[in-house]
């Protein structure tokens, strides 16, 4: 008798992600990207430890003392941010996949408990991050061996990192059997994770988030020196005189019991909701909530303007854009009202901070009012690609494009209409994005009218802000879209446009960062990045103001942000045109069905009348 | 000359390596009820959706009332209303709206669609309907939506895949009776169904089709005589003479008498003797009837002799 425990749901589990080519590729691509973040981490590390001794004076072997707590203070929040983001990824569809596939049914129906069904699916999706992470020890170790990280720190380091595993996989899962699609669990999952990221930030030190919890406990510092590097300053005599308290792997340890017991919380929330979500009909819940806010909305309405309605949707019937119509008047991100809602969400909070940021002085104004810009460009960036990517994979899922592709419209036709039908959304995203651009304009007319009055040059930048969303906007959608029509699924389409759209942005940036480029090879790099787009914009606005602080550190001056802005939304708005062309191009072939090449010959009307009319076979 | 609403030759379509459809040909005369009978998996729904322009690659010819499925595509859309086996239904729309959608997809001129709309809902019997959301409609009704959303455009040529497979008894006769009405219409339709006495009664060709391959095609008749089938006819007597049972087997055209219980079962063969003339002898041989009874066309019969050993 065996005296491992037969776990039949994790085996099978697992067999079918090692019988998928993807698992493979999806890993290896994955190891590669994380082995080579660590990589730039520790020359990172290597390269400003040498310069700051430099600074020094300092020379000789002292010079590399404890430089392994340098390398691990940078790897170890590549590791979380790893888990982090792909943990949800790859928890999120274990159980909607089967809900989708109508597969829960049957297995609800064997022996396996609900507990069980949710712990092996639990299993199953731990063992290939971990997997993953296990890449990374012989790093560790090696850094280890360099000096500067304890023994203590590294168990520490390691027990929290699995308990970042265990608290966001639980979520993911939470998630997964709370929500009937894997699109909806997806983007929950990240929400969720957002908030309890914010729900960090505030808490400060009781926060149970073990990454947090890692932060605190090992890297916390004043002046951002941490804990290890304190420790050789000090010893080199350099200490700013901060008292060091030795790490020991017992607090962290005793720190992470929450987030154990939130895990254990996620698990058996999930076990009980696991039968009772199990049949839920599709996109009723979330009808519900609308219903509800509606009801909600109506009833405020009613009270405060006596039902004065601003935006009613009148319900048409279609016109000549059957597929339009019905994205624009059926879908809730398609609906006048509900775009409305989500406008007045999106639009208060931004208004609030940019408010704000107008308020404390101006010269501060930057920093905070970039962060919010970076949010917002995510959250709209994501919305769009999920909407996008599932135009037409959410139909292929409900099987309903069969009986639409054997009408004659024509491919080309569907897509067109389809990404009308999101023009409003586009343009209710695009909204925050410019609001947050208007406020740069304000500040910086502001700015300029005391002294010389130059509109110009914000007047120009608004403009190229205003061209810079909408390219960047619809190169999302149509990348998205194309996906969409090339991979079948839906999770597959999102989850590839998501990928695509991030390599995309962030891989150019990693590059330039890591060869430290100069100036006009860094430019040229970085425009590769549709990024640049935006950040050329910015900076085309800051560039008299850095100027004057390139000047006092007597720096050359680079490529004017100008041009640079100029070329870079150019570049980006062609490639939106080329891959609108290619998509459009592709469509017939990529939905599966033949269209007309040209005019028809009239010659094959008539050769049917040639043939020899059989009657039976053989 | 007749035209012909469709007309296969040669068709071959595979995914990946596997052969769906191994060379199949047949042709549907204008106004003719085409039944396409296989077993599950034979590549039935594979020749349909050949036929309703959705696979892009297959070797062969198909026409669709003379216009060529590869080359003219789109003039093929118009002219034909093709039902999947499995499909969905937009759940956001209702009834009305769905069909004003196709409509608006068929693009039928606005003024008409009204009208047009009305009448294919009184037609499948969704007028009561209307306003329901289509996610809200029982099996049997969304059949009938999708078949009236298929009779929209006023197709010629009906491509109908299993459209009642999953009905309840009560659902699948008012799909019947609706194909029988479209049927007088003088549409030509291609129906699949893997069941074989649904089509018995309204097709008026049939092609038996096999793991990719049409094993017997023509009229009932056709395939009835083809086959050298016997029509058995189950018969009650009063008090029949000790010597009638050898006296009918005499009978010309009778092959032969099985004494059953309660009955006589009596093999014809219905190419010398009809039904009514040997109803006629019985009566001459002083045969007191009380039952008589003529099995109907023994399909399954037919079907098991086709597919002797292709499907073991
Ligand atoms: N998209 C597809 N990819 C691969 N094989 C398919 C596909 N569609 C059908 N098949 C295979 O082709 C054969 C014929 O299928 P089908 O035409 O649907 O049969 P029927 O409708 O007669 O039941 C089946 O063996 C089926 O497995
Ligand atoms: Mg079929």
């Amino acid at each position: 008798m065996s005296l491992i425990p037969e776990l039949p749901l994790l085996r099978r589990e697992l067999t079918e992600l090692a019988n998928r080519r993807r698992t493979y590729i999806v890993r290896v691509v994955a190891a590669i990207i994380l082995l080579f973040l660590v990589f730039v981490a520790y020359s990172q590390a290597i390269g400003q430890r040498l310069q700051f001794m430099g600074n020094t004076g300092l020379t000789g072997p002292m010079q590399y003392m404890g430089i392994g707590g340098d390398i691990f203070a940078r790897i170890i929040p590549l590791l979380f941010y790893t888990i982090q983001i792909l943990m949800p990824a790859l928890c999120c569809a274990c159980v909607t996949a089967e809900k989708e596939n109508n597969t829960l049914g049957t297995l609800m129906l064997t022996r396996l408990s609900s507990g069980t069904i949710v712990l092996e699916k639990f299993g199953s999706r731990l063992v290939p991050m971990l997997t993953l992470l296990l890449l990374t020890f012989p790093v560790l170790a090696h850094v280890h061996t360099l000096g500067g990280v304890d023994t203590d720190l590294l168990i520490g380091t390691l027990w929290l990192l699995f308990c970042e595993c265990l608290l966001f996989a639980s979520i993911a899962i939470a998630c997964s059997t709370w929500f009937t699609t894997t699109v909806t669990a997806f983007i929950w999952s990240y929400v969720l994770i957002g908030f309890l990221a914010a729900l960090t930030l505030s808490l400060g030190y009781t926060t149970f988030v073990p990454s947090a919890i890692w932060r605190s406990a090992f890297m916390d510092s004043q002046w951002g020196v941490t804990r290890s590097q304190m420790a050789f300053l000090n010893a080199a005599g350099l200490g700013f005189g901060a008292g060091v308290s030795p790490s020991t792997w017992l607090m962290p340890v005793a720190r992470s019991v929450p987030a154990l017991f939130a895990t254990l919380g996620f698990l058996l929330f999930a076990r009980v909701i696991l039968v009772r979500r199990a049949f839920v009909s599709q996109s009723s819940a979330l009808l519900r909530v609308f219903r509800a806010v509606d009801v909600f909305f109506t009833a405020l309405n009613d009270r405060t303007t006596g039902g004065i309605e601003l935006i009613c949707d009148s319900n048409p019937l279609p016109g000549d854009d059957p597929v339009a119509w019905r994205e624009r008047n059926k879908k809730s991100l398609g609906k006048a009202r509900y775009l409305f809602r989500v406008l007045v969400v999106l639009e208060i909070p931004t208004l609030f901070i940019c408010v704000m940021a107008a308020e404390v002085s101006a010269r501060n104004r930057f920093q905070g009012l970039y962060v919010l810009q970076g949010l917002i460009w995510t959250l709209a960036v994501l919305v769009t690609a999920v909407k996008a990517a599932t135009l037409f994979s959410s139909e292929r899922a409900k099987q309903t494009i069969e009986p639409l592709l054997a009408s004659p419209m024509s491919g080309v036709d569907m897509l067109s209409q389809k990404v009308v039908g999101m023009r409003r959304l586009l343009i209710v995203l695009s909204v925050p994005i410019l609001t947050v651009n208007l406020t740069h304009f304000l500040l910086d007319v502001d700015l300029n009218s005391l002294s010389t009055v130059v509109l110009q040059r914000p007047l120009a930048y608004l403009l190229l802000s205003i061209c810079a969303t909408f390219a960047l906007l619809y190169l999302v959608t149509w990348l998205s879209v194309g996906i969409g029509l090339k991979l079948h699924s839906q999770t597959k389409a999102i989850l590839a446009s998501v990928t695509v759209i991030a390599a995309w942005t962030v891989i150019p940036l990693v590059i330039a960062q890591f060869f430290l480029l100069r100036p006009p090879a860094q430019e040229f790099v970085t425009t590769f990045s549709p990024f640049s787009a935006v950040a050329a914009t910015e900076q085309y606005l800051t560039e008299p103001f850095m100027r004057t602080s390139y000047d006092r550190y007597g720096q050359v001056e680079d490529v004017p942000r100008l041009l640079w802005a100029c070329c870079a939304i150019a570049v980006y708005a062609a490639a939106t045109l080329m891959i609108r062309h290619v998509v459009r191009k592709t469509c017939p072939f990529l939905l599966g069905r033949r269209e007309n090449l040209s005019e028809p010959p009239p010659a094959s009307v008539t050769r049917q009348a040639q043939l020899p009319v059989l009657e039976g076979t053989q | 000359m007749n035209q012909l609403a469709v007309c296969i030759r040669d068709l071959h379509v595979s995914y990946g390596k596997f052969e769906a459809v191994k060379g199949i040909s047949l042709d549907i005369p204008k106004g003719e009820v085409f039944g396409f009978i296989g077993p599950n998996g034979a590549g039935k729904s594979t020749t349909i959706r050949v036929l309703a322009t959705l696979q892009p690659k297959f070797r062969g010819m198909a026409l669709v009332g003379g216009l060529d499925v590869i080359s003219q595509p789109q003039q093929v859309r118009e002219k034909i209303g093709y039902m999947p086996d499995f499909f969905g239904v937009y759940e956001d729309l209702t009834a009305l709206e769905y069909l004003h959608f196709f409509a608006a997809a068929y693009k039928l001129p606005s003024h008409r669609r009204k009208g047009v709309i009305d009448d294919v809902l009184s037609l499948t019997d969704l007028g009561h309907k209307a306003n329901s959301p289509v996610d809200a409609l029982s099996r049997g009704m969304k059949q009938r939506l999708a078949l009236a959303r298929v009779l929209l455009h006023d197709p010629d040529l009906l491509l109908l895949d299993e459209p009642a497979s999953g009905l309840d008894p009560r659902a699948r006769i008012e799909v019947r009776e609706l194909l029988k009405a479209l049927k007088e219409m003088g549409k030509t339709i291609l129906i699949s169904s893997h069941i074989l006495h649904e089509l018995s009664q309204l097709c008026t060709r049939i092609g038996i089709i096999e793991t990719g391959e049409m094993v017997a095609q023509g009229s009932l008749q056709d395939i009835f005589h083809q086959l050298q089938l016997k029509r058995i006819i189950h018969v009650r007597l009063e008090d029949p003479a000790a010597d009638l049972e050898s006296r009918v087997k005499e009978i010309p055209g009778v092959d032969s008498v099985e004494s059953q219980v309660d009955r006589w079962a009596i093999r014809l063969r219905e190419d010398e003797l009809s039904v009514a003339d040997f109803h006629q002898a019985l009566v001459e041989e002083k045969a007191r009837i009380t039952m008589f009874q003529p099995e109907a066309m023994d399909m399954e019969t037919a079907f098991m002799k086709l597919t002797e050993g292709k499907t073991a």
